[in-house]
């Protein structure tokens, strides 16, 4: 079984001191020697060793300080013949007793941006990079002993979990599907966004396990002003079915060894030659073909926004409408062939899409979910820098189609070690975490599911597939494959990621198309509540040659259903109101308003203000029992109730809970004389 | 309560006509008891044919939704039943009245609620039908919008 989620070789000992007091965050062994930290480093430390890149070290340094710190910079050169130097006479020492080869700033000093960055504390930052083989837990120990050095954090390195190769797409017969809107001849295998069921993709294939994207083309096909951030491999961006949706910095001139963009006073945004992008491992150019690369970047890409309507290839959910190009897609590389994925690298990627014009995070990686990060408020301890990221992107993201142009959203993979909870930092409350289904409307073998789940997506299963074809298909670079195939089926909760994330920029591309302002947390709850019934299909089991599921493991656990593409432009143009009917209870279906499975959402309270109650002569409170909503109105009129529940499982996320986002939907009821049971006026 | 209904048409101005041939054509309505349309933001059209009937409906925000079936008339009684099967929320006595240009459909419900609602003689804007979308059920039931 092939399963491509990215995951984090975490700490082991994080696993033993989950929900511990930071003095008791004792790492088990020091640089694998056996030997513990010594009590210092333990006391500063926010994570553990084990599973650390090596070379490297996040530094987080007292506000006092960092004046001085940035004066030596400037006065001396970081890379002076003496070594690097900080201007700070203590650390200085340190740095030269540890051999240190660099130190600098994680998030690059921006004029324009630093205020911002400032209220994160992303300013204190700071990483020093060491030979190979060097004593890491020595080095973090004469860090730790200085009083400047407020925490220090082991700079955590990604790893893929899986290094497979994808599966060529082989040109072969497929029965006709009617009525698809563009000419690119793959599309048809795509089930992933129309399936109709048929034995091409698998035998257990059903109708409508899809994003239900093909009528939405009509209306949406993206906006390029909706810029998607691919945080992952590298993507190729001279591939033929991405590169007319490459977000290009304009003011950037290519391979010219200078920052000469125009973003800043000192005229540029601290990148060199960052045109299609950043590389965040090597700070050289965007790389796909290295040993070690997979294309995991470009298929994502392809998925939100392979050009559709071009003749070639495939389709991409926000890939444009054959005319006007879809939305675009920025390339964040954190990894590097078998380099990168550290979380300083994460933190830079974070930053650097909130301020260059990324309105949506996609991330396909993530910690696995055997190691126990028991709450999200453990995930923000253990993972400061990048939550203080996270945070920046969330807040400071330029989204247009946010009120304000303010705000971004981050979509992360769920996992793929079929553990009943969610992996982090999809997990967290401020992540959207998406688990997968394959062509079958069931669960995949491979998917997290659980605490912290928000919706679902096609991401593939493989081994129900005839042939490959059960997988995800898109867009990969020729260089990784053997036969040379630009397309390629891959499975996983990483493939599944960028359905939500393509949806979610369409969306946002037609919110822009009808000037529809909304907030973040609007557009979310939108989102969230955009789905079809799973909860249906979750009985008896699902079998594999050698497992099987117990499907009622997964009920009200995949998050809010499989997303709707559809019903989300549904939602941005304005929901209906639902009807009710004067001097009868009637129990009112939410469907309209929480999504095919509003039945299986946990709902938690609603609020109506005295006016509205007047309006429809309400003599008892209304209730909410079991996903519908109750009322007796006595006299005709409308109003509005505001109500609440939680987009994946029974409680919010936050604090010491790995759990579901609050979502809020306003519900306009119209009380009349007569009610059918289908909506219908008459 | 419908012979309440009834009684209650019966006192209509002698240009009242009944049966399909009053009915057909399209309709866009202009009042319902007790409520604003306006406020409300309730936009409905009706169009019916000999047999068969098409209603485009806006209920608060969004676009207009496509609904059809099938109605029957007898006397003043209007009945009708959706094409997913689900009968008309309720039985109608209607009228036609102002020289066929106005719609009266009143209707009384099991609270002893009694509704009217009166359309104007008027074509569906082509905007409006080419927007309109049908609302049918997925295999779960649930309701799947497509166009």
């Amino acid at each position: 079984m092939n399963r491509f989620f990215w995951t984090v070789p975490v700490l082991a000992a994080l696993a033993a001191v989950a929900g511990c007091s930071k003095q008791e965050l004792v790492p088990a062994e020091g640089s694998g020697t056996g030997e513990p930290l010594p009590e210092a480093v333990a006391a500063k430390a926010v994570n553990a060793i084990a599973g650390a890149d090596r070379t490297s070290l996040l530094l987080y340094f007292d506000d006092e300080v960092l004046e001085s710190i940035a004066a030596g910079q400037v006065t001396k050169t970081a890379s002076s013949k003496e070594g690097p130097v900080s201007g700070v006479e203590d650390i200085d020492r340190i740095l030269k007793e540890t051999g240190a080869v660099s130190f600098r700033r994680v998030i690059p000093y921006v004029p324009g941006k630093e205020e911002a960055k400032r209220k994160y504390g992303l300013h204190r930052w700071y990483e020093v990079t060491f030979p190979e083989n060097a004593d890491l837990a020595s080095a973090a120990e004469k860090f730790a002993m200085a009083a400047d050095v407020e925490h220090i954090q082991f700079n955590t390195k990604m790893s893929k979990s899986w290094s497979g190769k994808p599966s060529p797409f082989v040109p072969d017969t497929r029965a006709d599907v009617s009525g698809l809107p563009f000419n690119d001849p793959m599309l048809s295998a795509q089930w992933h966004y129309h399936n109709v069921g048929d034995t091409y993709v698998s035998l257990y294939s059903r109708e409508g396990a899809d994003i239900n994207v093909k009528d939405a083309w009509r209306l949406a096909g993206g906006d390029p002003r909706i810029v998607v951030a691919v945080v992952d491999e590298g993507v190729k961006y001279l591939h033929p079915d991405l590169e007319a949706n490459m977000w290009i910095n304009e003011d950037e001139t290519p391979d010219n060894g200078k920052d000469d963009d125009g973003n800043t006073s000192d005229g540029g945004n601290a990148y060199v030659d960052d045109v299609y992008g950043y590389n965040f491992v090597s700070h050289g150019p965007i790389t796909w073909d290295k040993e070690g690369d997979t294309g995991h970047g470009t298929h994502v890409a392809g998925t939100i926004a392979a050009v559709n309507g071009n003749g070639i290839g495939v389709c991409g959910v926000a890939g444009g409408n054959g005319e006007d190009k879809g939305v675009r897609i920025m390339s964040c590389q954190i990894y590097d062939g078998d380099a990168g994925g550290t979380v300083s690298c994460t933190a830079e990627a974070f930053t650097y899409a909130a301020d260059n014009g990324a309105s949506v995070l996609q991330c396909s990686f993530g910690y696995p979910a055997y190691i126990d990060i028991p709450s999200d408020s453990r995930y923000e301890e253990s993972a400061l820098i990048e939550v203080q990221a996270l945070k920046y992107f969330l807040d400071n993201a330029q989204c247009p189609a946010f009120s304000g142009g303010k705000g971004g959203l981050a979509i992360f993979a769920a996992g793929n070690d079929g553990a009943s909870r969610s992996a982090y930092p999809a997990a967290y409350h401020e992540c959207i975490s998406v688990t997968s289904i394959g062509p079958d409307y069931l669960p995949a073998v491979y998917t997290n599911y659980g605490p912290g789940s928000n919706i679902a997506a096609p991401g593939g299963d493989i081994s129900i597939g005839n042939e490959s074809r059960a997988g995800v298909l898109s867009t990969i670079p020729d260089e990784v494959d053997a036969s040379g195939s630009s397309y390629a089926w891959l499975e996983g909760t990483s493939m599944a990621c960028p359905h939500v994330s393509g949806v979610a920029a369409l969306g946002l591309s037609y919110a822009l198309k009808l000037n529809r302002e909304m907030t973040r947390d609007e557009f979310t709850s939108m989102l969230l509540t955009s789905v079809n019934d799973l909860e249906y299909y979750l009985n008896g089991t699902k079998d594999y040659s050698s497992s099987s599921l117990q499907l009622s493991s997964y009920r009200k656990q995949m998050g809010t259903g499989l997303v709707d593409t559809w019903k989300l432009l549904m939602q941005i143009e304005g929901t209906p109101c639902i009807m009710a009917e004067v001097g009868t209870k009637k129990k009112l279906d939410l469907d309209m308003y929480f999504g095919g499975s509003s039945r299986n959402l946990s709902y938690t309270g609603y609020k109506i203000e005295k006016d509205d109650r007047d309006a429809l002569g309400l003599a008892e409170d209304p209730e909410l029992r079991n996903g519908y909503l109750y009322l007796v109105c006595t006299k005709a009129g409308s109003a509005k109730i505001t109500v609440n529940a939680i987009a994946g499982g029974t409680q919010a996320g936050g604090g010491d809970i790995t759990g579901g986002i609050p979502v809020s939907k306003e519900v306009s009821i119209i009380a009349r004389g007569v009610r059918s049971d289908n909506g219908g006026w008459l | 309560m419908l012979l309440a209904a009834s009684l209650h048409f019966a006192s209509c101005s002698k240009d009242t006509q009944s049966g399909p041939t009053a009915v057909t054509g399209e309709w866009h309505l202009t009042s319902v008891t007790g409520l604003d349309l306006a406020t409300a933001d309730v936009d409905v059209y009706v169009v019916f044919g000999d047999d068969t009937f098409e209603l485009y409906q806006k209920l608060g925000k969004g676009r207009h939704y496509r609904f059809s079936g099938t109605y029957t008339v007898s006397g003043t009684s209007l009945d009708g039943v959706y094409s997913d099967g689900t009968p008309w929320g309720g039985s109608y006595t209607f009228s036609v009245g102002e020289n066929g240009n106005m719609l009266t459909m009143v209707s009384v419900n099991a609270a002893g609620y009694e509704e009217t609602c009166t359309y104007a003689r008027e074509t569906v804007p082509d905007e409006v039908k080419s927007e309109a979308v049908v609302l049918k059920s997925s295999a779960s039931g649930a309701p799947v919008p497509f166009l």
